[in-house]
Formats: structure tokens, sequence, C-alpha cells
């Protein structure tokens, strides 16, 4: 199985997410900043970004549950999760920011309230595309293709790997 | 080929994911790199004192004789933190006599012209627009230079040769927190100028004029 199929699928894949808008050039800028002497640059930054998104998330819900809602709090805190999704060129999620502060403005909680639940839906979505992107990139790594080839099962592992590139390469052009 | 670096930059950032950017951002740089995430941090590190703006001696390696514990070159805040801002940092800094000499640019997520102008009057160098690029990193450079003792010559970017100085640059690393590891340079600056150089050419930059920066819309690549 060609390598440089495999690796242009996962071009491809990593296309999709910027042409859905899910990403934008700041991510760019963090593969930029990666490379020998930081291998892993990126996914060190994006997992701390997943840590800190399940915290202010939870923080936000707890925030807009309570009877009487303290719209400072809330706006700090979507200010914060703002910020860490811009960082990392999660620019979906920085859209839905932008426009629940706005409302966070207006102290309109019941739209508040729908901007919570789809900055929550957007934060799975780009969490999940990632995801699969570093675990696809980790498997073409070239020291763990090359253990994979050693073992007895190295082709059948090689074709599985196609088969989900694909799979994930179709489904995300799907949406 | 282990290179001396010749600029300190303290950072100052509430938010974690900020300050693990802006150090690989400044280390790409060839820069020294210190993060703290407060104001109150970034002063107790400069040796700031209220009373008497004198640095103390509570850190170990220090000499006597020393008035400020570590040569920082520069320093880049946060806008936004809680308890004291960038601004209210940058006016401290500003205020006193032992610190006022070191730039300081201002980092903002938002893009608030009366922000802008505050900041500058207030003495910032600069202010960047959140989130920092690789582009923005040259506009450090400038002002660093003008903190060394000795007229500096032009010098092209891209060659770091060793600078003569009148004062011995104290080499401690002052560990503030777990995140602001250091690690002495071991790239080569030739590699890290060719991927910069590199970088600056794929990324079309949106520099129009940059005092004061109101662009920095991001566009969806593809």
């Amino acid at each position: 199985m060609e390598l440089g199929l495999m690796q242009r699928r996962l071009e491809d894949y990593t296309k999709s997410l910027f042409m859905e808008g899910l990403l934008d050039a700041q991510f760019l800028q963090l593969q930029q900043l990666q490379d020998e002497s930081n291998p892993g640059f990126v996914g060190e930054v994006v997992s701390l970004f997943f840590d800190d998104s399940e915290k202010l998330l939870n923080e936000l819900t707890s925030a807009m549950d309570q009877q009487i809602v303290d719209f400072r709090k809330v706006d700090s805190y979507v200010h914060q999760f703002k910020g860490s999704s811009s960082s990392i060129g999660a620019q979906r999620i920085k859209n839905v920011c932008i426009l629940f502060r706005k409302y966070i403005e207006e102290q309109n909680i019941e739209a508040c309230l729908r901007c919570l639940q789809q900055v929550k839906q957007e934060y799975y979505h780009v969490k999940s595309k990632l995801e699969t992107l570093f675990r696809v990139t980790s498997l073409l790594n070239p020291i763990v293709l090359k253990e994979n080839l050693k073992h007895p099962l190295g082709t059948d592992s090689l074709s599985n790997l196609c088969q989900w590139l694909d799979y994930f390469a179709n489904t995300s052009l799907l949406l | 080929m282990e290179v001396k670096s010749q600029f300190h930059v303290l950072a100052v950032d509430d938010s974690l994911i900020d300050r693990k950017l802006i150090e690989r951002l400044l280390k790409t740089s060839s820069y020294q790199v210190t993060t703290v995430d407060s104001g109150s941090k970034a002063l107790e590190f400069l040796g700031f004192r209220e009373e008497d703006e004198q640095s103390s001696s509570d850190y170990p390696s220090i000499s006597p004789s020393s008035q400020r514990v570590v040569e920082v070159n520069l320093i880049i805040t946060d806008y936004c933190m809680p308890g004291m801002t960038g601004y209210d940092l940058l006016k401290k800094i500003k205020e006193s006599s032992s610190l006022r000499n070191i730039p300081v640019v201002i980092m903002s997520s938002e893009n608030v012209p009366s922000r802008v102008s505050r900041c500058l009057e207030e003495g910032a160098e600069e202010f960047f627009l959140k989130p920092v690029k690789l582009s923005d990193m040259s506009r450090l450079r400038p002002h660093m230079k003008r903190t060394k003792l000795i007229p500096q010559k032009p010098e092209p970017e891209k060659d770091e040769k060793q600078e003569e100085e009148l004062e011995p640059e104290n080499k401690h690393q002052i560990q503030q927190q777990s995140n602001s590891n250091y690690h002495p340079q071991t790239q080569s600056n030739t590699s890290n100028n060719k991927r910069k150089a590199a970088v600056e050419e794929a990324i079309s930059p949106d520099i129009t004029t940059r005092r004061p920066r109101y662009s920095g819309g991001v566009t969806t690549a593809v």
C-alpha cells in the first residue's frame, strides 16, 4: 500500500477541516511552530485547549444554571473561551463566543442558553475531528509505520489504515 | 553549536495556552523567555519594590551587588488579566525608575482603539492583536536593541553575532513556575531564521500600519 497515498488522504482530511471553517490560519501558525526540536507542540497546545475547555464549559453551564445569572461571570468565561479557541484556530467556536458575548451584553438569557448549546456542539465537533487527525497522524509517523511493517500482520494494519483514512476523508466531505 | 542568546523576554499572560504559544513564538525567534501568569509575579520577577525600588536578594544565585536580578530586555504582556491588568503593569513599570527603560508590548484579543491609544500613550512600544503571530516577532527586536548599553550598528536580522557589552548579562535562569521551562538554545539560528523567513513568505501578512493595529482579521486558509 502506497505511503504517499495515505499521506495525501491525510492532507485531504486536514484540508477539509479548513474548508469547513472549523480551523483557521492560526492552526497553520501552530503547525509552523512545530519542528524537530518541538515535535509535539501542536498536540500539546491542543491538549491544553481540551482540558481548559472542559473546565470552562462546566463552569459556564453551572453559571447559566443559576436562579439569578451572574452575567459578568458568564462573560468572563466566554471571553476566556473566545481567547483560547482563537489561539488554536478553532474558528467556529470563536465565532459562537463572539455572538454569545453580544447576548450576554443584552442579558438575553434565552439566546445565551442557545449559544451555550451551540458552543458545546462546536467544541465537541472540532474535538472529535482533531483527535482523529492526531490519531491518524501518529499512525503515519515513520517510526510507528516501520514497526507495523515488521509485524507479520503489517500489511493488514496498513490496509486498515487506508480504509480508515478513506472513511474519514469521505465523511468529512459529506458534512 | 550553542549560541549565546542575547535577549531575554518576560512574557505575562494569565492564559496557560497563550503562555505556551508566546513562549514558543519567542523561542523560535531565538529569545530567552520567562513566563509568568500575573502582573504581580512579573513585578516580583523584576525585583520591583514599591518602597525603595531596589531588588531583594530572595533568589539564591544573585551577587549582592546587582540591583536587578536578571536582565530583561522586553516585557510582553496580555492586557486583560484578573487583578492587575496589563495596563496597570505597564503603568507601574513606567513609573519605576529602575524599570522604566524596559520596553513593554501589550497583547490583546480586543481591537479597541481607545485601549490601543491609552497603552501607547502610557509608553507601550507596540500593541499586538491576539493571536500573536510569528510575523509579529520581528517587531520586537528594534525595541530590545535600544536597551543595550552600547550604540547599535544596524545589522541583518539573520546573523546573530555576539555583540560586545559593557556589562555581562546575568545568565541565571529563575524558574517562576513549572511551565517556564527554559532550555539552552541548541538549535541553530540559521534554521530558525530560514524557517521564519519561509513562514513569513507563506503567510500573507495583513500588515498595513501596525501602530495602531486595527487589522487582524483571521482568514480561513485552505
